[in-house]
C-alpha cells in the first residue's frame, strides 16, 4: 500500500509537466483556429493508439530509449553528461562502416557490428571525461563540445572517405547500404525491429546494474549526495569512469541499432536532427532517472512526435506543436531540478 | 498579560504539531518554553512570530486580537525574535545591521552619525556591550547576537522570543547572555525562551511552560520546581543515571602526529596537532567551533590528503591515504552534518546503513547485492535503537532529526572497527536520545573500542570524556584526565586563556 502511494507521489510531477505541456499545446492549437479538443485527440490517437502508430512510435522511441538510458545512468549518479549524441553517432557511424565489410554470416556480423559500436560509444566517452577530469572542467559543457566533434568527425567520413557513389538519391549524403545483416522487423508489417528489444533487454539489465549491485549502490549514492558518497569511500575516479564507459556504450549501442534496424547506412545528420538525445535526457529527467520511467517516458515523447506528424497530415496543425509540448514539459522539468540542486548547495553553504 | 495565545492547532499532513496549545506572557518575565526536539514549541513560536498560520485559535496582544500573516506584522506589534541562525550582513557594521530598514535620516540621505549614536544609546541602555562601528564578519558569536538583541530593541519589542540563544555560545558567553536577558526582563521587556538547557531555565526564568509531543503537559513557577522534574515531566520518564566506569586501556587506537595544514591564505589551520586514542577511552576534543576541529577530523578521515605530519589508525599508517584506505584501517565516522555529509536524504534507511560495507563479504556476492540481508541488517540496528519509522524502505527524509541521527549513530557505532570519531553526535537531538547516543558510545568503549569526540557541547565532552584535549587556534593547547576540570576553567582555555593557581 505504501509502495503504491509512493508510486503515485513520485509520478505527481511528470504527469502535472505532461497535461501543463498537453494544454499549452491546446491553447496553440486553438489559436490556429482549429478544435483543441479533436486536435489533442488526434495527437494521442495519431501517436499510439492504432496498431500502425504503435509500431511507428515504438520505432522512433528506440533510439530515444538508449539515449534516456544512457543519460540516466550517468546522471543518476552525478555526472552530467550531454555526451549521448555524439557517442551514439560514433556507434551510428561504426556500425555503417563496419557492417557492410565484415565477413561471416549475418547473425555474426550484427552481434560484431553491435560489439564494436559499443565500443566507440565508450571510448568517445571515456575521452570526454578524462578530457573533463585531466582539465577540472565541466562535464556538461566537455560534452556538449564533444557533440559537434562527432558529428563533423562522421561527415567527414560519410562525405570523403565513405560515400556510396552508386546511391540511388544522390541528394543524400550517405554510406553504403548494408545488405542482410541487419536488425529484421518483429512483424513485417510493421517498422519496428528488433532494436526495440534490445533497447528493452537494457533497460532491464542497467536497471538491475543500478539498483542491485554494489558497482550501482557506489553509483546511486554518488548521485543522490557526493558529499554523502565521498565521505563514506565510495566517490572515485574509477566509478566515475566506469559510469560513464557503459553509458558511452549504450549510447553507441542505440546508434548502431539505429543503423541496423531503420537507415541501414548512415546517412548525415541521421541522429542530430530528430534530437534523439535531447528527447531522452528529457526523458529520463522527466522519471527522475529511473530506468523504467525513462523507458515509458522515451515511447510517450516519441509517440507525441509521432502524433504531431500525423495531425500535420490529417488536421493541418503545424507538427512543430510537438516541439512545444515537449519544451514545455523539459522546461517544467529542469526547473524543478534547479531549484533542488539551489536546495542542496543552501545546505553546503551554511554548513560551511 | 502582555501576550496570549488561545487554544492554538496547527497541523502538517498528519502530524499534529500544536493541539490546543494555549501560552501566556506577563510583563517583565521570563517564560521558558522547553521540550524534546518535536514537541512542537518552535512551531508556537513560529506562529506567534508570524512565520507560520495556526489551523485555529487566536493571538491577543495587550488585550487586542491580532492576525499575524508574516513577522513584520508581528514585529509592528512589538514582537521580536532572536533566530538561533543570525540574521546579518557580515561584511557590514554593526550599526547599518541594526538600523536597516528604519534608518535615521536627515534630508532623505542617511544619518551615519545620529544611527551610531542611536546604537550606541541603546547598547548602554541595556548594557548589551557592542562596538557600532564594527564590522560583523569580525565580531565574535556572542556580540552577533547581542546585535540581533538590538535590533529588535530598535524596532521597538517589548516582547523578545529567544530560539535556543545558548546553543552557539561558549560558557562565558552564555552567562554573559543570562546577565543580559534579566537585565531586559528588569527594564520591562518580556522574553520568551525557548531551549532544552535546563540548568539555563532554573537561572533566569520566572514560569516554565513544558511541552510534549504537541501538547503542553506542565506550567510550573520556577521556584517550585526542578531539573528532575522537568526533565521528568520532557520526556514523560526518568533519566537513567549513565554510569561511566572508567575501563583498562590497552593498545594505541590512533595516534596523530605533527599533523599540520596551511591554508590560501598562508595561515596554519592546524599547527603541530598530537594526539592518541587508546583501546577503552573516550577522548574529547573540547574547543570554540572553527579552531581547526573539522579540518583536524577531515585530515584524520582523509577526506583532506593535503597536509603535513602522521596519521597510525589501529598501527595502520594511513597519512595522506584515501577516505576508503582509511575506512578499512579500522574507523567509523559519526560526521557533523547529517544531511550533507552522513547520508542521503532521497535514498532508503536500507541503503543509508549500507554506505561503506557495500562491497563486504555479508552484504553482496560477486558484486550483487543481497538485499534480504541487507534489508534484515537495517531492521536490527532500526529496532536496537528504537529509531521511530515503519520500515527500513521508508526514505531518510522522512525521518525527524533525532531519528536520522540515530541512523547515522546505529550504521557508525555498530560497524565492526575498533575506532569511532564522533562529531557533534548529539547536536540538535532531544534529551531521550542524546541518553541512548551516550550509552551506545560507552557501550563502544566498554567493548574494547575507542572514540574520538568532538562537540562544542561542554556538559557531553565533560561527562563522557577519559581524556580532553583543549584545542584553540588549531592547536591542542592542553590535555586534562576526567574530573580535573570543570566547565568554567575549560571555557577560559578554550578561548586561549591561561588559568593562574
Amino acid at each position: 500500500m505504501n509502495k503504491v502511494k509512493r508510486l503515485l507521489s513520485s509520478l505527481a510531477y511528470p504527469l502535472m509537466a505532461i497535461l501543463t505541456g498537453l494544454i499549452i499545446g491546446a491553447i496553440i492549437i486553438m489559436s490556429t483556429g482549429k478544435n483543441p479538443v479533436s486536435g489533442i485527440w488526434g495527437l494521442l490517437k495519431g501517436g499510439y493508439l492504432t496498431g500502425f502508430s504503435l509500431a511507428s512510435t515504438l520505432t522512433r522511441a528506440t533510439p530515444i530509449i538508449f539515449c534516456g538510458v544512457s543519460a540516466a545512468l550517468a546522471w543518476g549518479s552525478g555526472y552530467s553528461s550531454m555526451g549521448a549524441q555524439g557517442q551514439m553517432i560514433m556507434g551510428a557511424i561504426t556500425a555503417a562502416i563496419v557492417a557492410p565489410r565484415l565477413p561471416g554470416p549475418d547473425w555474426l556480423v550484427v552481434i560484431l557490428t553491435i560489439l564494436c559500436s559499443m565500443v566507440a560509444g565508450a571510448l568517445f566517452s571515456l575521452c570526454s571525461a578524462f578530457v573533463s577530469a585531466k582539465f577540472n572542467a565541466y562535464l556538461l559543457i566537455i560534452t556538449l563540445m564533444f557533440n559537434y566533434v562527432a558529428n563533423y568527425f562522421a561527415s567527414y567520413l560519410t562525405n570523403y572517405v565513405f560515400l556510396d557513389p552508386y546511391a540511388l538519391d544522390k541528394l543524400a549524403i550517405q554510406t553504403q547500404k548494408i545488405e542482410g545483416s541487419i536488425l529484421p522487423r518483429i512483424l513485417s508489417k510493421y517498422t519496428t525491429h528488433y532494436g526495440f528489444v534490445i533497447a528493452l533487454a537494457v533497460v532491464i539489465l542497467v536497471n538491475f546494474l543500478v539498483k542491485r549491485t554494489s558497482f550501482g549502490y557506489k553509483a546511486r549514492m554518488g548521485g543522490l549526495n557526493p558529499h554523502f558518497a565521498e565521505y563514506g569511500g565510495i566517490k572515485s575516479r574509477k566509478t566515475m569512469y566506469m559510469v560513464l564507459m557503459i553509458s558511452g556504450a549504450i549510447a553507441g549501442l542505440g546508434g548502431a541499432c539505429e543503423v541496423l534496424g531503420t537507415k541501414f547506412r548512415y546517412v548525415d545528420e541521421m541522429i542530430t536532427s530528430p534530437g534523439y538525445s535531447w528527447s531522452g535526457i528529457t526523458a529520463s529527467l522527466m522519471s527522475n532517472y529511473n530506468m523504467i520511467g525513462t523507458l515509458f517516458s522515451s515511447i510517450f515523447l516519441a509517440g507525441i512526435t509521432v502524433g504531431g506528424a500525423s495531425i500535420e497530415l490529417t488536421m493541418n496543425i503545424p507538427s512543430e506543436i510537438t516541439q512545444i509540448i515537449q519544451g514545455v514539459i523539459s522546461m517544467l522539468i529542469t526547473a524543478k531540478i534547479a531549484i533542488d540542486w539551489s536546495k542542496l548547495n543552501k545546505r553546503k553553504e551554511s554548513a560551511e | 498579560m502582555i501576550l496570549e495565545m488561545k487554544n492554538i492547532v496547527k497541523t502538517y499532513g498528519r502530524v499534529v504539531a500544536n493541539d490546543n496549545v494555549s501560552i501566556d506572557l506577563n510583563e517583565g518575565e521570563i517564560l521558558a518554553i522547553v521540550g524534546e526536539n518535536g514537541a512542537g514549541k518552535s512551531t508556537i513560536m513560529k506562529i506567534l512570530y508570524g512565520l507560520e498560520k495556526p489551523d485555529s485559535g487566536e493571538i491577543y496582544v495587550k488585550g487586542k486580537k491580532v492576525v499575524f500573516n508574516s513577522p513584520s506584522d508581528a514585529m509592528k506589534m512589538g514582537i521580536g525574535m532572536v533566530q538561533q541562525h543570525f540574521m546579518l550582513f557580515p561584511p557590514m557594521t554593526v550599526t547599518e545591521n541594526i538600523v536597516y530598514n528604519n534608518e535615521q535620516r536627515k534630508y532623505g540621505f542617511l544619518d551615519k552619525k545620529k544611527n551610531i549614536e542611536k546604537v550606541r544609546e541603546l547598547s548602554e541602555k541595556y548594557g548589551l556591550d557592542v562596538d557600532p562601528e564594527a564590522i560583523i564578519r569580525d565580531c565574535s558569536v556572542g556580540t552577533q547576537q547581542r546585535v540581533e538583541i538590538l535590533k529588535t530593541l530598535y524596532q521597538n519589542a517589548d516582547t523578545i522570543i529567544f530560539d535556543e540563544p545558548s546553543a552557539v555560545l561558549t560558557p562565558g558567553e552564555v552567562d554573559d547572555l543570562l546577565k543580559t536577558m534579566k537585565n531586559l526582563a528588569k527594564a520591562g521587556k518580556s522574553l520568551i525562551i525557548i531551549t532544552h538547557k535546563l540548568n539555563e531555565v532554573m537561572e533566569v526564568a520566572d514560569r516554565v511552560v513544558v511541552m510534549r509531543a504537541g501538547v503542553v503537559v506542565g506550567r510550573v513557577d520556577k521556584t517550585d520546581t526542578s531539573t528532575e522534574e522537568l526533565s521528568y515531566m520532557m520526556i514523560g520518564r526518568q533519566l537513567m543515571n549513565l554510569d561511566i566506569k572508567p575501563v583498562e586501556t590497552g593498545r594505541t587506537l590512533l595516534s596523530v602526529s605533527g599533523l599540520t595544514m596551511g591554508s590560501e591564505s598562508g595561515k596554519k589551520v592546524l599547527n603541530d596537532v598530537n594526539l592518541h586514542v587508546d583501546e577503552g577511552e573516550i577522548v574529547g576534543i573540547a574547543g570554540v567551533s572553527g579552531n581547526g576541529q573539522s579540518e583536524l577530523i577531515r585530515c584524520i578521515t582523509g577526506l583532506e590528503r593535503e597536509y603535513e605530519g602522521k596519521v597510525l589508525v589501529d598501527g595502520h599508517d594511513v597519512s595522506n591515504k584515501t577516505v576508503d584506505v582509511v575506512r578499512k584501517a579500522g574507523l567509523s565516522y559519526i560526521p557533523e552534518d547529517r544531511y550533507l555529509w552522513g547520508s542521503a536524504t532521497e535514498a532508503s534507511l536500507s541503503d543509508n546503513l549500507l554506505m561503506g560495507e557495500e562491497d563486504s563479504q555479508a552484504f553482496s556476492k560477486n558484486g550483487i547485492l543481497n538485499q534480504k540481508t541487507i534489508d534484515r541488517h537495517a531492521d536490527q540496528l532500526i529496532k536496537e535503537y528504537k529509531v521511530k519509522v515503519d520500515t527500513y524502505s521508508q526514505k531518510m527524509k522522512e525521518l525527524s532529526g533525532g531519528n536520522a541521527q540515530k541512523i547515522i549513530c546505529a550504521r557508525e557505532v555498530e560497524r565492526d572497527v575498533p575506532l569511532t570519531i564522533a562529531c557533534e553526535p548529539t547536536r540538535g537531538i532531544d534529551i531521550g536520545a542524546m541518553e541512548f547516543v551516550h550509552e551506545r558510545l560507552v557501550n563502544k568503549k566498554e567493548n574494547k573500542g575507542g572514540v574520538l569526540l568532538v562537540s562544542s557541547e561542554l556538559s557531553e565532552i565533560l561527562k563522557l570524556s577519559d581524556r580532553i584535549y583543549v584545542m584553540f587556534e588549531g592547536h591542542l593547547n592542553h590535555e586534562f584526565r576526567h574530573g580535573e576540570i570543570d566547565d568554567r576553567k575549560l571555557g577560559i582555555m578554550m578561548l586561549g586563556g591561561e588559568i593562574n593557581e
